[in-house]
């Protein structure tokens, strides 16, 4: 299911926080509103770790992660790493990676299959994503934009990407990854998809901004409406935007 | 790691293969063969790796120049391009120890495999199998149906009708200019050869440029026609077709062999009507020499419109289907000259016995696989002015009944400054040129000439759009009466005028 929720009166969670389908990263706020939203959503199933990295809240975009691995930035300081290391599952494999584009969010947009990649990442860098983290990496861009991981959410249902990617770039990139892709906005019509929200093959948070035509594709395209739901989006779908106006 | 430093030796260092081509598998095994005792491992493993290399080359190129492989590895092209193959596309990987050559490309596996896939995205590759298929062969493959015998083609063909050009593989195009006549993708040809049709004669595999003569003859039924170089025998099975299998073809081979094969495929194709003679044509007169109205002569020339279809070459070379006259392959300047002014004097030798011998003869085809003019508008030009050939009333054909809607026809500057009662414009329209692949075929070049039977006073009404070149034919004739002339033959030769236009 979609949910929306707010970081401390910020839309952009993904910022502050990393899902992936065997674990979550939440930084460490002054409150724990955000943290309560996610721990009802996800509390039984996977683990939730609190953290920082480096020292900043901004763990979301200076991390990448699947179920397989994690890859934290040179800058992660070895506390950090060890409190990862204990709160994070065993078959997760934790890796600190000496990448001059320490934002590892921002560079890197993956699922458990495959990987976009900023263009001008090292190569050793990009070694280590296929190792740890066990997917095809190909260096992209999206709608003309480096930053992959910022422009881009996916999980292993489909994606989101910037709303100015062309048909033929949504194309080539589905073809890429595997998965379908929509061209979408979300927090009320931010391009930025990658740190506007956060998803995984069951849960998707959105900023708190996010309409509900924005959240509606968003369900629609990483699958997580369940049967009853579709029939809503579906043949109750007149109805529903009328109470809507 | 021996044998990829076997096979590097055979590709070159730049970007590019100018030791071994693309195309010419037969040439890398004999290459393989002379430096037989330098090889450290097994040749068979070279050949198999450079001929799967050679097939790849493209998506191999570009995965290396993406990757920019080269740029961060102090290794040569020659050596990477074999490593990447075997790390991308064979199924063992590569298959050699540890070492720095192996190290290089192995630090580099996540790009190499990522650009190979974004590469073969790009090109819609879905299965590698599909790729020499897909994008490297668009060569096509001409099949006439031989209508002697009674057959389903093409419609029992596994072939879908197109009217993409060329057609892609697994569907079949009917060509506009010559009816029956059909092309599909040149991978669908070891099938074809396989199908019980082809066995039984059927289905003949004949390049379009070897239709062209017979259509430019069109021979009615009933009527006496002369193929002066026959074998390997398509066209005169195609003549057969052409009169319905009723009359006479005198088919002439020099060679014995050849004119074996020619035997031998007239008997498949049910052309009953075909006499072989296994004599030269230039020499001999036959029975029936005043009977005879049409002759087609295709005389061996240089070839130099034939391109090598690879494969086929290789899997039919015992079974020659194809007018295949090559003869030698020397093209340096001179010897070439020497050569071409050899062939087109064997080549005016034989055409002047074909218009001059039979005195009923009204219309005489030219025809080559050659592109020099040397063999084609040179010889045509000779002909018309030669004073003998002259004197019996010959005219080079116009456009009119020289399958008017083919687009490429003879060269106008080879005629220019001629004496003659047709303008040089008029002589290279009435020729048909093809060039080699960019027309959908071979290169040819096909000429005709035609003369009335003598009574020119009841030529009008028949060929009224001809009357200018014609008034010309007046002039010419006039003070010879050589031909005979019989009613019955100007009916049909109104008739035929119709049709063929």
């Amino acid at each position: 299911m979609a949910v929306r929720a707010q970081f401390e009166n910020s839309n952009e969670i993904g910022v502050f926080a990393t899902l992936t389908n065997s674990y979550s990263l939440v930084s460490v706020g002054a409150s724990e509103n955000f943290y309560s939203v996610l721990e009802a959503e996800l509390g039984d199933v996977i683990p939730i770790c609190h953290t920082t990295i480096g020292g900043t809240r901004i763990i979301g975009r200076l991390t990448a992660g699947n179920r397989r691995g994690l890859l934290v930035p040179a800058t992660t300081t070895d506390q950090e790493l060890q409190h990862l290391r204990n709160s994070l599952p065993d078959s997760v494999r934790i890796q600190r990676v000496e990448e001059r584009l320490s934002a590892l969010g921002n560079v890197i947009c993956c699922n458990d299959y495959v990987a976009l990649v900023h263009p001008d990442i090292e190569r050793e860098t990009e070694e280590l994503i296929s190792d740890v983290l066990g997917v095809e990496v190909f260096r992209q861009t999206i709608a003309d934009n480096v930053l992959v991981g910022s422009y881009c959410a996916l999980s292993n249902q489909g994606g989101l990407v910037h709303p100015k990617t062309s048909i033929q770039d949504q194309d080539e990139l589905s073809s890429l990854l595997q998965v379908p892709l929509v061209a979408g906005s979300i927090n009320r019509g931010s391009p930025v998809v990658g740190a506007g929200m956060i998803v995984n093959d069951w849960l998707a948070v959105a900023g708190l901004d996010t309409t509900a035509p924005e959240l509606s594709v968003v369900e629609s395209i990483f699958k997580l409406q369940d049967a009853q739901q579709g029939a809503i989006v579906g043949s109750m779908r007149d109805t529903l935007i009328e109470t809507y106006t | 790691m021996n044998l990829y430093l076997d096979a590097a030796k055979f590709i070159s260092p730049k970007t590019s293969f100018a030791k071994t081509s693309a195309s010419n598998f037969s040439d890398l095994q004999s290459a393989i063969q002379k430096v037989l005792p330098s090889l450290k491992s097994d040749p068979k493993r070279v050949y198999a790796l450079l001929k799967s290399t050679i097939r790849y080359k493209e998506l191999l190129d570009d995965v290396l120049k993406q990757a920019e492989l080269l740029r961060y590895e102090k290794i040569s092209y020659s050596i990477a391009i074999v490593l990447v193959h075997d790390f991308l596309i064979s199924k063992t990987g590569i298959t050699a120890g540890k070492g720095p050559l192996k190290d290089a490309i192995l630090r580099h596996k996540t790009r190499l495999k990522g650009e190979f896939t974004k590469v073969k995205i790009k090109r819609g590759i879905r299965d590698l199998g599909e790729f020499n298929a897909s994008s490297s062969d668009r060569t096509i493959r001409w099949i006439r149906v031989n209508k002697i015998l009674p057959s389903l083609l093409p419609e029992s063909l596994p072939f879908t009708e197109t009217s993409e050009f060329p057609p892609p593989p697994g569907t079949i195009w009917a060509d506009p200019f010559i009816p029956h006549l059909y092309a599909v993708a040149n991978s669908h040809t070891r099938q074809l050869i396989s199908t019980p049709t082809y066995q039984r004669g059927e289905l003949i595999l004949q390049d379009r440029a070897s239709c062209f003569p017979a259509i430019v003859l069109s021979p009615m039924s009933g009527e006496t026609v002369i193929d002066a170089c026959a074998a390997p025998g398509n066209k005169t099975t195609h003549l057969a077709a052409m009169m319905g299998n009723i009359g006479k073809v005198i088919a002439y081979e020099l060679n014995p062999d050849r004119a074996k094969v020619l035997q031998r495929m007239v008997k498949r194709a049910g052309a009953s009507i075909v006499r072989v003679e296994n004599r030269d044509f230039t020499g001999a007169v036959p029975a029936e020499w005043e009977e005879v109205t049409k002759v087609m002569c295709d005389p061996s020339c240089s070839g130099s419109g034939i391109f090598r279809k690879e494969g086929f070459a290789i899997t039919v070379s015992g079974d020659e289907t194809e007018e295949q006259e090559k003869d030698g392959d020397d093209t340096s300047g001179d010897a070439l000259a020497k050569r071409l002014l050899n062939l087109s004097i064997f080549q005016t030798k034989i055409m002047k016995h074909a218009l001059t011998k039979f005195p009923k003869a009204t219309r005489v085809v030219y025809s080559t696989c050659s592109i020099h003019a040397e063999e084609n508008e040179d010889v045509v030009r000779k002909l018309l002015t030669d004073p003998e050939i002259a004197k019996l009333g010959w005219l080079a054909m116009g456009r009119e009944n020289v399958i008017p809607t083919w687009h490429r026809r003879g060269w106008t500057e080879r005629f220019q400054g001629m004496e003659w009662s047709q303008t040089p414009e008029e002589i290279a329209e009435g020729c048909m040129r093809a060039e080699p692949i960019v027309d959908g075929g071979i290169g040819f070049f096909v000429a005709g000439f035609e003369r009335d039977s003598a009574d020119t006073h009841k030529r009008a009404g028949s060929l009224d759009d001809d009357s200018e070149e014609w008034n010309g034919f007046d002039d010419a004739v006039d003070s010879s009466s050589v031909m005979m002339t019989a009613p019955r033959r100007r009916n049909k030769k109104r008739k035929k005028n119709k049709n063929s236009v």
